[in-house]
Formats: C-alpha cells, structure tokens, sequence
C-alpha cells in the first residue's frame, strides 16, 4: 500500500509495448533500472505494465533500439492530477483554501466529549465551560488547564476535579463528582409513626417508640402506629423519636371515563429540509421552507461530519416534517377498556411502587353514553409509615 | 575459464561455510509455496509465456513452469514471478 502510494506520488504511467522479442524490451528495462509491475501479457508480441513516470520517459527514449513501440494508456498520480488542475485555476485555489481550512480549523476545539458525570447534567458542565470563555470555536492552544479548573470547581461545587484536553479539534472533558456523605437518622426531634393511609398491618419494625398497633389490626389514614410519647409512670411522660417500619396490606380503587369516539392521526405527506451547521452558524438549503397552518410531527436528526475519525466543524441537520390530518374514530368498548386500564395501571404503579407493590388487580366497566367508566381495584403491599413531628410548648 | 573459476570458488564458499551467493556470485532463489518465485543475480529473460519463463543466470537457464505465470517486478539484479508454479528446473546446455 505504501509503495502503491510512493508510486502515485511520483506519477505512473500505464503502456502497451509491442515488439518482435518482448523480452528483450524487459531485459533493457533491468539493464537500465526502470522499474515496471503489473505485467500483462497481452499476446506473443505485447504486453502491457506500468512503469514510473520517469522510467516512462526513458523507456520511450530506448524503444527504437529494441524495436519495439510503447504506446502510454493510461496516465495517474500526483504529476498528472496537478498538471490537470493547471487548466483550472479556480479549482486549485479552492482545493487549497479548503486545504487551509482543514489545517486551520484544527486549531480550534469544535466538538466536546464530556465524561466522569452522573449526576451532574453535561450541559451544565458545558454552560458553565461557555461562561468561561471555553465552547465551540474556542482557540484550543491557549486554555490555562489550572485556571480553568478553579472557576468552573468554584462555579459547581458538585465537582472536585476537572481537567480538559484538547485532541486535535475535539475537546474531552473529564470530571470528577463530589461524593456526599449520607444523612445520619435524627432520633432527637420528638415525632409519631402515623398511617399514610388505611390497610391491614401485616408487619411492624419499631426502631424507637411505643408500638400502638399490632399484625393483623387494621388501621385507618392518619392513626398513630408508633407514638413518640411514652408513659414512665414514675416520672411522667418521656418524648422520643417514633421510628420505624410498618408493612400492610392496601386497597386501591382508581376510575377513568374513555370516550369511545377518539381521534386518529393520519399522514398526508412528508417534507425534507437540510442545513448545514458550521459552529453556531447554520446555513439552511431551502430558506422559503416556513410551514403555517398545517398540523405535523418534526423529527430532527443532526450527524456531525468526521474525517478518518477526525470530527469536522461541520453538521448535517435533516428535519423532516410529516404531515397529518386528524379522523374521527370510534372505539370497541375492548379498546377503550384496554386504554383506560393501561392509564390507570401506570398511575396505580407510580402512586405504590416506592412504598412496596401491587399484588393483584380487577378491573370492573360500565358505559355510561359516549364514554366508558373503567374502575381499577387493586390489592397492594406496601409501607404505610410517615414521620409526623410532634409540637411541644416551650 | 569463467565457468571453472566460478565452481572453485563455489567449493571454496562451501568449505569455509561463506554465501556462495555473495561470494562466488551465483543466483539465490527463493520460492514462497507454489505462488512466487524470487530470484537474484539473473542476467536477463530468454523467454516469457503465461507457461514457461527462462531466466538466465550466472549458474545457467532457470527455467519456471506453471500456469498464469506473470512477471510482477524486474530489476536488474532481482526477479519476481508470481502464479501457480508447477516446476522450477535447471536447463541442461
């Protein structure tokens, strides 16, 4: 491949030699030192290679001596390509301008690569990189590494550790997050383990406090399971921290109403716009593309353009816009009962799931006009405690 | 006279365990499977066909037969024939 490459720098030439003796014309290539590959014998008198332009020259020049006529076929590399450019100056000229882009544009940063956050969002990283002078075409050749680091450090202090590196035109920032130390329980304030709503106790964990319910009692929102107040009955009452985990079953009722006439999307057409993203300019292709009054979905794919992995300034923004119209549809009861039961599911869900889980569940239906009532009842296990503070008078 | 001089110095290489190549000039031959053959210190091609190339060489004619045979870089020192290489002989004169 490198020689292949050598080869089209120097410029190669493809021939045809015919002669009564071909080897001969191969014997006085070896003599002379031109060197010629890709062989091809084409019949008993012609072949047909490919020497260096140089040797191609020479070779033309010794021809007649063996006989023999060499007749060029095919011309390429670098010689010929800039001989060809000759013609067309305008050509080169921008062949060089864009050549000089290329070499300049490398020296500025065009793309970041943030990495080492989890809970802090890149974007804030990088608005906060921005407010200091870092963002997109920023000269990457003079960040103070140091400097930088202590005002952004300063600027979030989620993050302990910062660095940037500028890779070519790419700049990869790596970050480091504060690890915050976990909250000790407060057992001081006096509080109560009150019922967040009714169910039947299954289990109760007291840490601190004075059980007031036990397995198998049922409770109502509100009620006191764990009181931070305790009797001594020599010494009067004592205030302590009610602390613990109460587990009980739950009942649920949720209900919906589904209209049975609904609404479809229908597409009509679609519509393509690209532009062109240098930095922060953009430069639409169609310019008279504004679309009013019409009713679509927008899907925006952008592509960042790269050069043998080296990520150009330069994006490709496709929008597409598709089209619709809106149709009136009327629902099988089985359809709205299915909707109805999936919206309430996903409620019932967020509304159990950080408390414990759902355990069964019966969905009753009724119609009632145009629309259909869908009630979910479900059985949950779940944890039913809250802390309620108990006020004192000083 | 050349001949002789040349084949004394041969027995001389080998008894001092010396390249003959280097030191009695005769051509070294390389051959890697049956698809290439490599050859230094030949004096020029006496025949090319897509069957039978005849190398000439110092020590004698180097004869390759095959099939598909093709001449894949000359020099004035070295040869290289690629193809599927049935036989590489030594032509008696």
């Amino acid at each position: 491949m490198i020689r292949d490459l050598v080869n089209r720098l120097h410029g190669q030439v493809q021939v045809r030699v015919e002669c009564a003796f071909p080897e001969r014309v191969m014997n006085l290539c070896a003599a002379h030192n031109l060197r010629f590959w890709d062989l091809c014998r084409e019949d008993e008198h012609t072949f047909t290679c490919v020497l260096r332009r140089r040797d191609y020259r020479l070779l033309r020049r010794m021809a007649p001596r063996a006989q023999a006529s060499v007749t060029p076929l095919r011309r390429s590399g670098a010689p010929y390509f800039f001989l060809r450019l000759r013609a067309r100056p305008v050509l080169a000229v921008g062949a060089a301008a864009v050549g000089l882009w290329l070499m300049l544009g490398t020296f500025f940063i065009w793309d970041f690569q943030v990495e080492g956050n989890k809970t802090v969002p890149t974007e804030t990283i990088l608005r906060a990189l921005e407010r200091q002078g870092v963002g997109i075409g920023s000269f990457g050749l003079s960040l103070d590494g140091e400097d930088l680091r202590n005002r952004i450090l300063l600027e979030i202090p989620e993050l302990v550790w910062l660095t940037v590196n500028v890779s070519g035109c790419r700049a990869q920032v790596q970050v480091r997050e504060r690890v915050t130390v976990p909250e000790g329980v407060d057992r001081s304030p006096p509080s109560n383990l009150v019922a967040r709503r009714g169910g039947l106790v299954l289990e109760i964990h007291a840490f601190s406090g004075i059980k007031c319910v036990v397995p198998g009692m049922s409770v109502e929102e509100g009620q006191i399971l764990l009181a931070g107040v305790e009797d001594t009955g020599t010494f009067g009452a004592r205030t302590t921290a009610g602390l613990g985990e109460v587990t009980a079953r739950t009942w649920h009722t949720l209900a919906t109403r589904v209209p049975l006439l609904a609404q479809r999307k229908v597409y009509t057409g679609e519509k393509q716009a690209l532009s062109l993203i240098f930095g922060k300019k953009r430069i639409k292709f169609f310019p008279n593309s504004s679309i009013e009054g019409r009713r679509y979905d927008k899907i925006t794919t952008r592509k960042q353009l790269s050069f043998l992995g080296i990520p150009l300034p330069v994006s490709v923004e496709r929008e597409t816009f598709r089209f619709y119209e809106t149709q009136r549809l009327s629902l099988s009861a089985s359809d709205a009962a299915a909707r109805g039961e999936q919206a309430l599911t996903q409620y019932l869900r967020a509304v159990v799931s950080p408390y414990g889980e759902i355990c069964s569940t019966r969905t009753d239906l009724r119609t009632l006009g145009d629309t259909l009532e869908v009630t979910l009842r479900a059985e949950c296990e779940e944890e039913i405690g809250v802390t309620v503070p108990i006020y004192m008078s000083p | 006279m050349e001949k002789r001089g040349r084949k004394v110095l041969a027995e001389f290489a080998e008894r001092f365990d010396l390249p003959a190549d280097i030191v009695a000039g005769l051509p070294h031959l390389e051959m890697v499977g049956s698809r290439e053959v490599y050859l230094e210190q030949h004096t020029g091609i006496l025949s090319y066909s897509e069957e039978r190339i005849d190398a000439n060489t110092p020590a004698g004619v180097l004869r390759i037969c095959g099939e598909k045979l093709r001449l894949t870089a000359m020099t004035a020192q070295e040869l290289r024939v690629g193809g599927s290489i049935r036989s590489v002989e030594w032509v008696a004169l």
